[in-house]
């Protein structure tokens, strides 16, 4: 049956995935989270190591700081710029 | 309209319809254009003159005028590029030594447009090394060396867009293009006594301008008036296929007219601390609220919402930066900018002080920040506020005074991608004061309207700084 194909199709398709991720270089550790040190980023091999003693981020800066400390709602999504498509004032 | 310098400074509005009628020819207005260019000499404002290819662009424009063919306000009308903008063939250095000799392939969105509505390029303009994205501590952190006010020569034009504010201050072209990331377009235009536009975040796509700072970059027109940058404005609006946080231009740009002043709220921000401007911009901020009020303009007080703007825009901008000018960093040619700060200094040290959960904190603030702003603008129709609170620093000086007051207006508009306007509001000791109008996204109109209502009743952004001499020879401008 079709959704039994597509299930099967998926199983194998996290298999391939959970197998390529076991066999992936140390590099890539950043960016599977658990494994990874805090502040550890992926760099190419080759790429200059890390600021900070090591492998610790450097220390923050004033403005890390206070961004750290800024009180922030707990539902506040990322937001980046002024969104194309919004409605324009006066306008549906 | 007697000598070449009336005509340059004429404003696009009366420049254009000579142009269109024949009386002027685009081609001599291009030959007296690179005649006050020659004459600007090593002030710092150009980076390239491109005369050969204006000289071409004016005679075809001359040609096509007179074939009854004219595109709109700006055909046969010389301007300039920020040098962070791409020209195709033309060398594009972003004001940084390791591009000196980089040349384009393909012209920046705006750059097209412009060639596409017949304006003649007659120079790219200075920049900041790099828009100053990497840092920089010093008036000569330019490729160009210091960019000096036409003002006073021995201070400084600011930074980023210094050259092309300078160059629309000293009449050297009626406008030009310049980028602002967080007011290093408003913050020239407001040492040189010119006005410019930071249009809302995508209303002038950002697609081949090099400013390192993908959610903040946005083109915009300096020129001599509100009008000539509405004019400007509505010529390059409008979405680009090539930048996805390109958008539609704002409605009714086309139809700036002071009367619309009429009626606006216009909340005025106190000043924050260590910010208080010089007593003769406090004086010139009140005459203006004066001039808004008396073209029917509702003068109130405001006040900037109680968020670390600064510190939230620092923390997204160095990430931008980071990664769009990662080839520099990672090569080390950054030693080879001009600021000192950069000597010795290895890729290691440029990487971000933020982690990447930082960057992401950031951008949630940026939400409530722009949430912030909105619900100001929501009070307010329009802001106004000093721009910038001392005068320009002169050109040997270091920049830490200058920047020690901060600028939260300045990064909350960065941060909301809000549309705001430098104009001149008087002088002191010589030098030019300056306002910001600050409006909702989308709103140029409400905004550019408001400027000419206070321009209309005004005349201190006509005035013109001493003439450096034009050589002999340079080309009448008027047909009689």
């Amino acid at each position: 049956m079709p959704a039994d194909r597509s299930s099967s199709r998926t199983r194998l398709a996290r298999r391939r995935f959970l197998g390529a991720l076991a066999a992936a270089p140390a590099a890539l550790a950043g960016c599977s989270g658990a494994a990874a040190a805090p502040g550890a980023t992926a760099r190419a091999p080759g790429a200059p190591a890390p600021a900070g003693a090591a492998g610790r981020p450097p220390a923050p800066d004033a403005a890390t700081r206070a961004v750290r400390e800024q009180p922030l709602a707990a539902d506040a999504e990322p937001a980046f710029v002024f969104r194309a498509g919004a409605a324009r004032p006066g306008e549906p | 309209m007697g000598s070449d310098a009336d005509v340059l400074f004429a404003g696009l509005a009366a420049l254009s319809g000579r142009v269109r009628t024949r009386e002027v020819s685009p081609v001599a207005l291009v030959e007296a254009a690179l005649a006050r260019a020659d004459a600007a000499g090593r002030l710092g404002w150009i980076v390239t003159l491109t005369a050969e290819r204006a000289r071409a662009a004016a005679r075809d424009a001359e040609a096509e005028i007179g074939a009854g063919r004219w595109r709109g306000p700006l055909h046969g009308i010389p301007c300039g590029l920020e040098d962070l903008v791409d020209t195709r063939g033309v060398r594009t250095t972003r004001g940084a030594r390791p591009y000196a000799e980089r040349v384009p392939e393909r012209d920046a969105t705006v750059a097209a447009r412009l060639a596409e509505a017949g304006a003649v390029l007659v120079a790219k303009l200075a920049t900041i090394e790099l828009g100053g994205r990497l840092g920089y501590g010093t008036p000569a952190a330019s490729l160009s060396g210091p960019c000096r006010n036409p003002w006073d020569p021995d201070r400084w034009a600011g930074g980023a867009a210094g050259g092309p504010a300078a160059a629309v201050a000293a009449g050297v072209v009626p406008f030009a293009i310049g980028v602002d990331v967080r007011g290093s377009l408003t913050d020239p235009a407001a040492f040189c006594g010119v006005t410019a536009l930071r249009p809302t975040y995508g209303v002038l796509p950002r697609t081949g301008v090099g400013a390192g700072a993908y959610t903040f970059a946005v083109p915009g027109p300096v020129a001599r008036s509100a009008d000539d940058c509405a004019a400007v404005l509505a010529t390059l609006a409008g979405a680009d296929p090539r930048d996805p946080s390109s958008i539609a231009p704002p409605r009714a740009v086309e139809r700036v007219r002071p009367e619309l002043a009429r009626g606006l709220r216009v909340g005025v921000l106190a000043a924050a601390p260590g910010r208080e401007p010089l007593p003769a911009a406090a004086a010139a901020l009140a005459s203006a609220q004066d001039v808004l009020a008396a073209g029917g303009a509702i003068v109130e007080p405001a006040e900037l919402p109680a968020l670390p703007f600064e510190e939230i825009a620092a923390v997204l901008l160095e990430a931008e930066a980071a990664n769009a000018l990662e080839d520099v960093v990672r090569s080390g040619r950054t030693r080879e900018l001009d600021d000192p700060s950069h000597r010795g200094k290895g890729p290691d040290e440029y990487a971000p002080r933020a982690t990447s959960a930082d960057y992401v904190r950031a951008a949630r603030l940026r939400g409530e920040a722009q949430r912030a702003m909105a619900r100001l603008l929501e009070r307010h129709d329009l802001l106004l506020a000093p721009n910038l609170p001392v005068l320009a620093p002169r050109v040997g000086d270091g920049l830490a005074p200058l920047r020690a007051p901060g600028d939260p207006l300045g990064a909350a508009v960065a941060l909301a991608g809000l549309p705001a306007a430098a104009i001149p509001i008087g002088f002191a000791r010589g030098l030019p004061l300056s306002a910001l109008i600050v409006g909702p996204p989308l709103e140029e109109a409400r905004l550019l309207s408001a400027a000419a209502s206070f321009q209309a009743r005004t005349s201190h952004h006509l005035q013109r700084p001493p003439q450096p001499p034009v050589r002999p020879g340079a080309a009448a401008v008027t047909r009689r």
